[in-house]
């Protein structure tokens, strides 16, 4: 039930924009500040751009850049945490407290902080390519430290310690028996993380750090709420809002039955 | 366990370095703006950066900062010209003021519903709490603020970031704390001592909740981070005057001293509060080990 809608509200936004027969950035003097009509399905904004669009397009966006970001942090975390796992000793150690450093600063904050470094007013491909990495490298560590567990555990395993009776060369024992099982926790972590980063984006075009202004994002649908004009005499343009719900509810019931299963299974 | 300590100090000192790098390898400073001001001179601009020791290259400015912060000055802010101290420190009471309040009673009701739900054996709490969980912060804020103004409420009350804030906390403690709750209830010495006929009440003040502490103890720290991290977001939709919009200004005028102070500041209360929560764990529970291989 969540698969099937999560996988429809992807496809909505993937898709969506070529049913859409509005320009998100078109700005339509005639029809500002309209409640929903039959053309504007969720009404326009002070600008008279359809929010309908705006949603679709914004939503692409973002739903893109977390999907992106999540493969980037999982793909270090993997790396680090296998690396980490499989050497061992110092290289092991000091991993792992560079990881409990990251760890230990409210990503959020470091992530705002590491975005306002760069310059505010780069280009929304630009923006997007950098928003990916920084949410990557400020996310990393937790992937990383499960991974090395994992491996750890995974090491332990009486399959693992056969292949090593045979005579099986280390590094090989490590690709074909260590790593395929860390494919579960991987699949888990990518359903967590990715509404987690899709919201990070949302967060950072919230705060004026994003794509920028006339380009669609979901944080920029939620910016205007902080005027409470709009929410008093434009109430449709809470609608927005209220339809990204969809999405994250989803993902999180999803990941939710993921992680029992996974649970359940070792 | 003085190691222990010892590793979070340099955790902190790692935090700074990190940060202080971080923004001096990002281009401009907090003079960038003002170098497009057609009445101040290149040459002015040049000589308020050498002033403030802005020219000299990292390293040089780190070891200064350290030293300073030794001497107990974190540096002076760009933008108002006054240490950083005395503008840090109001924001940081503002911010604690519903923050530390918003993050106990979240987790008081939560640990008290999810005990009530393991024990009534009801399935239906978690799922609704994970929803709530999974809500971003900033959606949930807009629903509150406009339920505010539908209802007439007045906004500039402590009441918006406070329930934002509750509602961050207590379902992230919930889940948790019902997952641990009902574990504890089917282990194995729990169903013996059922039925050797303890009465629930002792059931539960002595088998099954200090049994399900563990997990949670070791919540504390994350919990805590994920409220602070909240809070940025919750202060600057309702408009509080906290340590989040504070923040943001600074980091979007390269007030850099300010920005390195907040990151420091929260990097060493989440570093005490996890070392903290490790000590109890440590004295609770003897089977655990301080500083084995960090896999807890």
């Amino acid at each position: 039930m969540a698969r099937i809608s999560l996988i429809v509200i992807v496809a909505l936004l993937l898709a969506g924009p070529l049913f859409c027969p509005f320009d998100p950035i078109a700005q339509d003097r005639e029809a500002a500040s309209s409640p929903p009509t039959i053309h504007h399905w969720l009404g326009t904004d002070d600008y008279g751009r359809d929010l309908a669009a705006r949603f679709l397009y914004g939503g692409r966006w973002s739903i893109l850049t977390g999907a992106a970001a999540t493969l980037l942090a999982l793909t270090l975390g993997w790396i680090a945490g296998g690396a980490a796992g499989f050497i061992g000793g110092a290289a092991d150690a000091i991993i792992m407290m560079v990881a409990e450093w990251f760890l230990a600063v409210p990503w959020l904050y470091l992530l705002v902080a590491a975005r306002a470094a760069m310059p505010l007013d780069l280009s929304p491909r630009v923006a997007m390519l950098a928003i990916i990495l920084l949410i990557a490298i400020v996310n990393w560590a937790r992937p990383a430290r499960l991974v090395r567990g994992l491996v750890l555990t995974l090491s332990r395993k009486g399959y693992v310690e056969a292949a090593r009776g045979f005579g099986v060369p280390r590094w090989k024992i490590f690709v074909r028996h260590i790593l395929p099982g860390t494919a579960g926790l991987l699949t888990a972590q990518a359903l967590l993380l990715f509404p987690r980063f899709v919201l990070a984006e949302v967060t950072l075009s919230f705060l004026g750090l994003g794509a920028g202004e006339p380009h669609p994002s979901w944080g920029a649908l939620i910016l205007p709420l902080k005027q409470i004009y709009l929410l008093s005499d434009h109430w449709w343009t809470l609608l927005p809002t209220l339809l990204m719900l969809p999405f994250f509810v989803a993902t999180a019931i999803l990941a939710q039955g993921l992680e029992k299963r996974y649970r359940l299974s070792r | 366990m003085i190691r222990r300590a010892l590793a979070s100090l340099l955790q902190i000192v790692a935090i700074s370095a990190i940060a202080f790098f971080l923004f001096s390898v990002a281009p401009g400073d907090f003079y960038s703006a003002e170098r497009l001001s057609p009445q101040l001179h290149g040459r002015s601009i040049e000589q308020w950066r050498a002033a403030r020791g802005l020219d000299r290259p990292w390293p040089v400015r780190y070891a200064r900062w350290i030293e300073s912060c030794a001497r107990g000055d974190f540096g002076t802010s760009l933008a108002y010209g006054i240490p950083v101290t005395r503008l840090v420190a109001p924001r940081v009471v503002r911010s604690a003021v519903i923050l530390f309040p918003a993050w106990i009673f979240g987790w008081i009701v939560a640990v008290c519903t999810a005990a009530w739900a393991a024990r009534r054996r009801d399935r239906m709490l978690e799922p609704a709490m994970t929803i709530l969980n999974m809500s971003p912060e900033v959606i949930v804020v807009s629903v509150l603020l406009w339920i505010g103004v539908a209802l007439r409420i007045p906004l500039e009350r402590a009441w918006l970031p406070s329930m934002g804030l509750i509602l961050a906390i207590a379902p992230l403690v919930f889940i948790h704390a019902f997952r641990a709750v009902s574990e504890a209830q089917s282990a194995n010495f729990v169903r013996i001592a059922a039925s050797r006929g303890i009465a629930s009440r002792r059931l539960w003040i002595r088998f099954i909740l200090p049994a399900a502490a563990n997990p949670l103890i070791s919540l504390i720290g994350p919990s805590l981070a994920a409220a602070i991290g909240s809070s940025l977001v919750i202060e600057a939709m309702s408009g509080w005057p906290g340590l989040g919009p504070l923040f943001l200004e600074a980091v979007q005028s390269r007030d850099y001293d300010v920005v390195q102070a907040v990151v420091v500041m929260l990097g060493a209360v989440l570093t005490f509060t996890n070392l903290a929560a490790d000590l109890i764990l440590y004295r609770l529970d003897p089977r655990i080990h301080l500083n084995t291989d960090g896999a807890h």
